[in-house]
């Protein structure tokens, strides 16, 4: 589109909206004569519902009307020219471009004959849900707030836990069609100058249509498109993208999602609840560890269990194998046809789980789990055992607090489960080997999947590891942060002397 | 970037690299038949862990001209010396892989053919090794600490079956001479011939110029472990045995009894820890087999080198495969033409630096899963726990005591007959013996769990049981752990149904164990029978059991 200057001249200006809207019943173009004497030619354009009634005095449109009424024709222009009118969330616009953006961020615009600017002036906007609790990330201690699908709400939700100016929110419209507004959320002087740059090259790289989603933008930007890990950490947390920016990571928010991409991310931060921070130190560490075995026995649990039946008898006590052996006779099925049975079997159930609505779905959960898996076991289809390992390895996996990450460890325990079926410990040891590979590989905006794991911070007090350190004793930022800025904690005697 | 873009790593992932790349090749190639062994395998370790400290030195200072060979050398020269190294990569990775195809299939996956092992593991190695050298360094950042751990945690607990009378042995017969000092120096040195490539790899470390200090670390590490094995090999199997063994890292804990009794045997973990550290060093050499490659422009390896070490795996002329050269190809062409080419580079031009990148790929194929590798359900085995032998001048009878399934998971139920628990076979040698076990049971034989082996008088009397101890050798899967006894009649014991439920193996077991500290029976093993053989070439004095009216008694 040419980017057209508004005109002096109503008609033109008038004319130009209604051929742009033609067809469009839900945007509405309202001609107004204000003044005393109704002299002044006006004009409105809004998008219905998103735009207050514009007769109530207690929104900033009712309250400009009402101004108008009573000004004289002569003072209208020089009031608007001076901004004098006492109303917050007005902007002038110059051309036609930015009246067209201003109008499908949802707001109301306003024209006026012999003025060549318009007036956006902010409404309620689009209709959405407002705020609340985040479902995929529930914590027992910390806030309860979760993100929605507002881009502003939710930026505002972090300035609300951030308040500094330092914090900065970098505004950008993505998708030739959808225009759909991007924020960027960084500290200044924290985060490293090479992410900022490479984030706003990879938002460039491609024009697209539309995103609808985060999740849509993330999988168009990530370095590995193949691999099924996540490359951005996604949180529905505001005091979580808090924290995360007060490591030095920018924030990204999508306008129409309340998942929030956080970059760049690493194994551990999936590993990480949001919880960790409010708990005391043992616990949050002992809950880690916990996570870092439940991970191990969502990926490999099938495909140990079937290395060690098919191939391995001897690791087992004898009492144990006799015991598997038993609890077989009479199954149809080879242990690893029984066994990704009853996995896919379980999928369906967790599947159905979410797309059925509200208790519905924890219904079929539970009926679908005791009664598939009784029943299976009843009628011969499966081992008891055999539900016993798809159940933890289902709990495991429930037990990762990021569902993306979970998810991928669950496709590749498929790959684990045809390895240790077919080629016993070998093959376990080559998926590891292979898995190890491909984490060692995969980078986040530079930084590499695996830290800290890989590349420490030399220095002591930084905290990251697997163990969830004292706050005390945790007084450096993580690597993401600006070196010259990697001291997060001190006394105030250090502070005053300093 | 700061972090990744930099293609360098640090000093921690040099060490790691080094450390898993080596730790499995050296336990497996350096120690058994014919290898270094005994107090001049000792003294040689430690000549040649000095002598490389030294050398590592002399690589520092290389560093500079293997950067760019091409310009160091001249294009010829520089490519010359090139294929030099890249034959020693691809001859190496070959043997290591023939080493692949020969433990795994008779140690972990009976049944599947050695080429499938090499052609799974070529995949794998093979993959994203032209990735680039901070991929490598992660790798071995993650695992090498685990693996490390792990495996020294594992000679730890293997301490407890290690003897010092066994030790002892060593001293007696094994004399320090000069000639078995210097063959043991110069073998450590042809093991550490991968240290060789570590020019290559410098100009990719930070802070490089301490890089040394991590590469002498490295080296006295697996220095220390080696020694650590020659000490502890003897001293678990034995002096004789030891001599015996090709591979006598691979049975280390197939005796061992560990608390918790969590898990019955711990041999597969320590195979699996070989096998990951196997894969690592294969994948290492491919790595850098592309590095030199491209760093002496020779074009790309990205897919004729996997092709042609997998090839020179599986493939022999005339009979003559990778395993049977590679030993005099190390000691006698390239370690001395390494140092020759290094001496010769030193006193000759300056290079530059360059980045090094690599280039190849290689993907898993799931048509691997139809080649025929497939496990035996739990219950199409038969698990006999206790294993009678008895034998004539011209054929043996073996009793094949079962565990009562129903009895000994408790999910039996009441209409259920106990089916018969024992099995005899006779035949002329063992393969019959077997042949005629796979015509007639519908069940796979699982030896994994034998717990007690019954041997009659009168085998032992006329020294068959030498035949029955070569038979169990060829098992894989029989642990050392096994109690032997001798009987009259090794059948009618294991016929035996006094035991209310309890089979036999169970039984024995539990008249040498079920006791309180102090009074446990001194049981024989079957580690120790071996022993006894390889020492002596006789049979140790075994416990003896025998049926007292309707009771079992064992007399020590």
């Amino acid at each position: 589109m040419d980017n057209i200057k508004i005109s002096k001249n109503l008609r033109i200006n008038e004319e130009y909206v209604r051929n742009r809207c033609e067809n469009c019943a839900d945007i509405q173009v309202r001609q107004m004569k204000l003044g005393e004497e109704r002299k002044v030619d006006c004009l409105m354009v809004y998008i219905e519902v998103a735009v207050s009634n514009m007769m109530l005095d207690d929104s900033a449109i009712g309250k400009m009307v009402n101004h108008f009424w009573e000004v004289s024709p002569e003072k209208i222009q020089e009031f608007v020219a001076d901004n004098s009118l006492g109303i917050a969330d007005v902007k002038k616009l110059e051309s036609m471009d930015e009246v067209f953006s201003a109008l499908l961020a949802g707001n109301a615009v306003f024209f006026m004959d012999g003025y060549d600017q318009a007036m956006k002036i902010s409404s309620k906007g689009y209709p959405g849900m407002g705020v609340s609790e985040a479902e995929a990330e529930k914590v027992l201690r910390g806030s309860r707030e979760g993100f929605s699908d507002s881009v502003k709400t939710n930026s505002a939700l972090v300035r609300k836990r951030l308040r500094d100016t330092r914090l900065k929110v970098e505004e950008r419209q993505i998708g030739t069609r959808t225009h759909t507004m991007l924020h960027m959320l960084y500290m200044e002087d924290l985060v490293r100058e090479e992410f900022l740059e490479d984030v706003r090259e990879r938002l460039d790289t491609y024009e697209i249509d539309g995103i609808l989603d985060s999740g849509m933008l993330e999988q168009l930007t990530e370095e590995v498109w193949y691999s099924p890990f996540p490359q951005y950490q996604i949180t529905e947390r505001p005091d979580r993208a808090a924290q995360e920016i007060l490591n030095g990571k920018i924030v990204l928010i999508c306008d129409n999602s309340p998942s929030v991409l956080i970059l760049p991310s690493s194994f551990q931060g999936f590993m990480e609840s949001s919880e960790d921070w409010n708990q005391r130190f043992e616990m949050a560490s002992f809950l880690r560890v916990l996570r870092y075995l439940a991970l191990a026995c969502a990926t490999l649990f099938p495909g140990l269990y079937l290395a060690v039946i098919r191939f391995h008898t001897q690791i087992l006590p004898t009492n144990l194998i006799l015991s598997f052996a038993d609890a077989r006779e009479g199954v149809p099925f080879s242990s690893v046809a029984e066994l990704i049975f009853l996995e896919l079997a379980f999928e369906l159930i967790r599947e159905a789980g979410v797309r059925v609505p509200g208790a519905l779905g924890n219904a079929i959960g539970i009926v679908g789990g005791l009664i598939v898996g009784d029943a299976a076991v009843s009628a011969n289809l499966v081992s008891p055992i055999v539900v016993m390992i798809v159940a933890l390895t289902a709990l495991g996996s429930m037990t990762i607090p990021n569902e993306e990450f979970a998810s991928a460890f669950r496709l590749i325990k498929y790959v684990f489960l045809f390895l240790g079926g077919f080629l016993g410990i070998f093959g376990i040891v080559l998926g590891i080997y292979l898995l190890i590979s491909h984490l060692a590989g995969l980078l986040s905006f530079g930084m590499p999947y695996l830290m800290p794991f890989v590349k420490r911070n030399p220095e002591h007090g930084v905290g990251d590891g697997i163990l969830r350190m004292p706050f005390q004793r945790r007084w450096r930022r993580p690597l993401y942060a600006k070196n010259d800025q990697n001291v997060r904690l001190k006394k105030r005697e250090e502070c005053k002397r300093n | 970037m700061e972090f990744a873009e930099n293609n360098r790593i640090s000093h921690r992932q040099l060490y790691r690299q080094m450390v898993l790349a080596f730790l499995a090749p050296f336990m497996l190639c350096l120690f058994g038949r014919d290898r270094i062994l005994g107090s001049s395998g000792i003294a040689g370790t430690l000549a040649a862990i000095l002598l490389l400290l030294f050398y590592v030195i002399f690589l520092i200072r290389l560093e500079p001209y293997y950067s760019n060979l091409g310009k160091s050398e001249g294009g010829f020269a520089g490519r010359v010396f090139g294929s030099f190294f890249v034959i020693y990569v691809i001859f190496t990775a070959a043997y290591l892989l023939t080493v692949l195809m020969k433990i795994v299939p008779e140690s972990l996956l009976e049944g599947v053919e050695g080429k499938w092992i090499a052609l799974c593991a070529v995949l794998v190695c093979a993959f994203g090794t032209h990735k680039g050298m901070q991929r490598r360094g992660r790798i071995a950042e993650v695992s090498g600490g685990l693996l490390l751990g792990g495996m020294i945690l594992m000679m730890i607990l293997c301490l407890g079956q290690s003897r010092i009378s066994y030790l002892m042995e060593m001293s007696v017969a094994w004399d320090f001479t000069g000639r078995e000092f210097l063959r043991s120096t110069y073998g450590v040195l042809c093991a550490f011939s991968g240290i060789g490539l570590l020019p290559f790899v410098l100009g990719n470390v930070e802070k490089r110029g301490s890089a040394g200090k991590t590469a002498v670390f490295g080296i006295v590490t697996l220095g220390g472990i080696i020694l650590g094995m020659l000490i502890l090999l003897p001293a678990v199997f034995g002096w004789n045995r030891l001599l015996a063994e090709e591979y006598p890292v691979i049975p280390l804990l197939a005796g061992a009894d560990l608390p918790g009794n969590v898990l019955a045997r711990f041999d597969v973990l320590w195979m699996g820890f070989l096998l990951y550290s196997l894969l690592f060093a294969v994948g290492s050499l491919f790595h850098y087999g592309h590095q030199i490659i491209r760093q002496t422009h020779l074009g790309t390896g990205r897919y004729w080198m996997a092709i042609v070490v997998y090839g020179l795996s599986v493939l022999k002329f005339r009979g003559w495969g990778i395993e049977d050269i590679y030993g005099r190809y190390l000691a006698y062409i390239f370690v001395p033409g390494m140092l020759l080419l290094q001496v010769l580079i030193m006193m000759r031009g300056k290079g530059k630096r360059r980045k090094k990148t690599a280039a190849a790929a290689a993907g898993i194929s799931l048509m691997l899963f139809l080649s025929g590798c497939a496990g035996i359900e739990p219950e199409k085995r038969m698990y006999p726990l206790a294993l009678g032998v008895d034998g004539t001048a011209d054929s043996f009878e073996i009793t094949y005591g079962m565990p009562d399934l129903p009895q000994a998971t408790g999910q039996g139920k009441e209409e259920e007959n106990n089916q018969t628990s024992v099995l005899t076979i006779t035949g002329a040698d063992f393969d019959e013996i077997e042949e005629k076990y796979e015509r007639s049971q519908e069940k796979y034989l699982d030896m994994g769990h034998l717990q007690v082996l019954i041997l009659s008088d009168r085998l032992l009397e006329n020294e068959r049981w030498q035949v029955l101890l070569d038979y169990l050798k060829e098992e894989p899967f029989v642990g050392e752990n096994v109690y032997v006894f001798r009987a009259e009649d090794p059948r009618e014991i294991l016929e035996w149904e006094g035991g209310s439920g309890t089979s036999v193996g169970e039984y024995l077991v539990g008249i040498l164990e079920n006791r309180v500290s102090g009074q446990e029976k001194k049981g024989v093993t079957l580690r120790e029978v071996y022993h006894q053989r390889y020492l002596t070439g006789g049979m140790r004095i075994l416990p003896k059991v025998r049926l007292s009216g309707t009771e079992l008694e064992v007399w020590m």
